[in-house]
């Protein structure tokens, strides 16, 4: 058994309740497979440092498992099988701190990150300029 | 980074950065990363921040920083590390 932190990226467009779900289907995968979850944590709707696939924020997950390496094999293979998730990693680590990690320590002062602005149609917005034109 | 060498806007200019034969005669201070070096870890993106360069994201020399060598070769893994995870940028022309 060893020590492994993975890191998933969700879409920008996941809904929270999205998030959750995903994040249950992880861990009973790692759980089927012996795997034991230390630790897990939602580091939020981030802004990524550069677009992955067209999305310019993603929702980061971290699961700190002790497992077996076929366990991480199995879950990387979902990982690839998911839509949703555009990137991850998984780390062998000595060791795993039960405390929040130093992710969520620098964000608790932090302000939280403005929500996302609506798409809005092109047409639409031709439309109401007409309109007012018009009027 | 509390060298004389970056100017106002924290920027280094490139021909100190990249020019190898330029000298850095400033006496580099000892870093805290030498008591802490849990502290280099890829979720620590503003510390990492510190040791990347402003405009373009290229990692700034040891031959600046003035680190101990062990503590920059983890730092730069970090760094590598934190850019796949898109926390940080890669270097990207101007």
């Amino acid at each position: 058994m060893n020590f492994y932190e993975t890191i998933s990226i969700l879409r920008q467009d996941t809904s929270i309740h999205g998030v959750k779900s995903i994040t249950d289907e992880f861990k009973s995968i790692l759980s089927n497979m012996g795997a034991e979850v230390i630790k897990h944590e939602y580091w939020g709707l981030r802004q990524l440092a550069y677009p992955i696939n067209r999305n310019k924020r993603g929702h980061y997950i971290m699961l700190c498992i002790k497992a077996v390496p076929e366990a991480i094999l199995e879950l990387e293979r979902h990982y690839k099988i998911k839509e949703n998730v555009i990137r991850f990693m998984t780390l062998k680590v000595n060791s795993i701190d039960s405390g929040p990690s130093l992710m969520m320590q620098s964000q608790l002062g932090e302000s939280e990150i403005p929500p996302l602005q609506p798409k809005v149609d092109i047409k639409q917005e031709e439309t109401k300029k007409e309109e007012i034109n018009a009027a | 980074m509390q060298h004389n060498i970056t100017t106002q806007d924290g920027y280094i200019s490139n021909l100190l950065l990249f020019n190898k034969t330029a000298e850095v005669v400033q006496k580099k201070p000892a870093s805290h990363l030498v008591q802490n070096p849990h502290l280099i870890n890829y979720k620590n993106v503003e510390l990492l921040k510190q040791y990347i360069t402003k405009g373009r994201g290229r990692i700034i020399p040891r031959r600046i920083t003035g680190l101990p060598s062990d503590i920059h070769k983890k730092l730069v893994s970090e760094i590598k590390i934190a850019r796949i995870l898109a926390l940080l940028p890669f270097a990207s022309s101007m």
